[in-house]
């Protein structure tokens, strides 16, 4: 019976060089056990290791599992990566790309083979991720995901508009402020997304999903500030690509500063170069809106005062061809229609946005009416005794000298006789006046 | 955030168009005239108020058990 070593050493001193054919072994392995041993070397001696090479033969199994080989000028290796551990990559391996890759060493007993089972993967350099990259885009447009026959217009007026982004960064404040300077009536709704790291392409691609089932706003603003090639990857990944394509949501992409371009900034329906340049072109200038308005409002002034003159100068052929045979009613009929839309027009003709401001004026002059010096200006004057207001005949009595106060001068009096009677609430009542 | 208007800016401001068309067409007669005059005039000031209010609140958008919840930010 053999013996199972697990010490190197001991393996490697036995020397097995003088066997004759059919003589009987003192000593041998079974394949079950130099498998096992070979299993425990490999294994205990190197429990996880970085390996780096070059990708070639990727499969991305439906299963979900990734199965490749690594390789370099001389060597190559068997790489797999489980489901669970390839969720996370931040980028979408491809043939040809070099990969830092950590891992163990698994030896498979059945098969006797070995291969690497990898935790993690990052690609090797910024050149690694360019073709990456590359690769990705060359697909893609492939597929016809960047045809301009795609691309769905920005709304004109938009109301509400989402926003994915993290709710931390300079992005967010940027197109914020920008929409409030621009248009503030604006409604900003954010769904506050991871941006960079391993989890961030799945959290904006699901992010552009819930505006999606949402619905109720216009546009979406995706992005978010400048940083690293690695730093911006998650707008390169296939899944944000996607995402972007499906949504009925016109998707504006705004990712990092101007020279940066990512796949998302391809298949969106709008590329903005910076985030406080999608706030910039996804609304308009609430000035040149206001200016819009009322130019139209000005156009429809003009055109009431031109049709109203057009219906004088008809009114003044009539009457001119008529003469008196004419029922005069029916010309002073049209005439007050018109005079009314006059006034009408009169009223407006500074339009509407300065409704306040006359109802102000107004207040104002109904306030100047009710002061004294008007009240005496209509007729009205003011008794005073003793240098006080008289409101009432009863605070006064016979031989009391007064002073009447008129608009334009005073006079001196003395009270003669008291009437107290409904005579003077008759003359008001006769007037009409409550003032 | 009740959204009770449902009459959108777009729609108020093609209609402010329209009757610009209208009156410029010259064949309505006074009635019409005044009457168009009058709905411009209060589109007008619609728009006005509409432009003019500050949303100053910013919104987040969170999903909970297949429900969307929209609430003020922070």
């Amino acid at each position: 019976m053999a013996l199972l070593c697990s010490n190197v050493s001991m393996f490697l001193a036995n020397p097995m060089s003088t066997i004759n054919f059919l003589d009987e072994l003192e000593s041998y392995y079974t394949v079950s056990e130099i498998t096992r041993l070979i299993k425990d070397v490999l294994e205990t001696s190197m429990p996880v290791v970085w390996v780096q090479g070059e990708l070639s033969n990727f499969v991305h199994h439906g299963s979900g599992h990734m199965y490749f080989s690594l390789k370099d000028e001389i060597a190559q290796i068997k790489g797999v990566m489980w489901r669970g551990n390839n969720e996370n990559l931040f980028f979408t391996p491809q043939d040809g790309m070099r990969v830092n890759a950590f891992g163990r060493i698994r030896v498979y007993e059945k098969r006797g083979v070995y291969q690497l089972d990898i935790l993690k993967m990052v690609p090797a350099g910024i050149g690694d991720l360019q073709l990456a990259f590359e690769e990705l885009k060359k697909r893609l447009a492939q597929e016809g995901l960047f045809e301009s026959i795609h691309k769905k217009p920005l709304p004109i007026y938009p109301e509400r508009i989402g926003i994915i982004t993290s709710s931390t960064g300079a992005a967010i404040r940027d197109i914020v402020n920008v929409l409030n300077r621009r248009f503030p009536s604006v409604v900003k709704i954010i769904r506050p997304a991871l941006v960079q790291g391993e989890d961030a392409a799945q959290d904006i691609a699901s992010a552009i999903k819930e505006f999606n089932q949402y619905k109720n706003v216009d546009v979406l603003i995706v992005g978010r500030g400048g940083g690293s090639l690695e730093d911006l990857w998650a707008f390169n990944e296939e899944i944000v690509a996607r995402a972007i394509f499906q949504s009925d949501i016109p998707v504006i992409s705004a990712v990092g500063h101007e020279v940066d371009f990512t796949i998302s900034d391809f298949v969106a329906d709008m590329r903005a170069p910076t985030p406080s340049a999608a706030a910039e072109m996804v609304v308009m200038e609430k000035d040149d809106l206001l200016d819009t308005v009322q130019k139209i409002v000005q156009r429809c002034t003009q055109a009431v005062k031109n049709n109203v003159q057009n219906k004088k100068e008809q009114v003044r052929y009539i009457k001119a061809s008529y003469g008196l045979r004419r029922p005069e009613d029916v010309v002073r009929q049209h005439r007050q229609r018109i005079d009314e839309i006059t006034r009408t027009i009169s009223r407006n003709v500074t339009h509407s946005f300065t409704v306040e401001k006359n109802r102000f004026d107004h207040a104002k002059s109904r306030l100047s009416n009710l002061h004294p010096a008007s009240v005496l200006k209509r007729g009205y004057t003011i008794t005073l005794h003793d240098g006080k207001f008289i409101k009432r005949v009863a605070e006064l009595k016979p031989e009391n000298s007064v002073k009447i106060q008129f608009t334009d001068g005073t006079a001196d009096s003395s009270i003669h006789r008291i009437n107290k009677d409904e005579k003077s609430q008759k003359i008001f009542s006769e007037w009409g006046t409550d003032e | 955030m009740n959204e009770k208007n449902k009459k959108s800016f777009e729609e108020s401001l093609n209609r402010l168009e329209d009757i610009a068309d209208q009156l410029e067409s010259g064949d309505v007669d006074l009635d019409e005239t005044m009457a168009l005059y009058e709905e411009a005039t209060s589109l007008a000031k619609w728009c006005h108020e509409k432009l003019s209010k500050a949303e100053e609140k910013i919104y987040k958008l969170s999903k909970e058990n297949e429900t969307f919840n929209v609430t003020e930010l922070e």
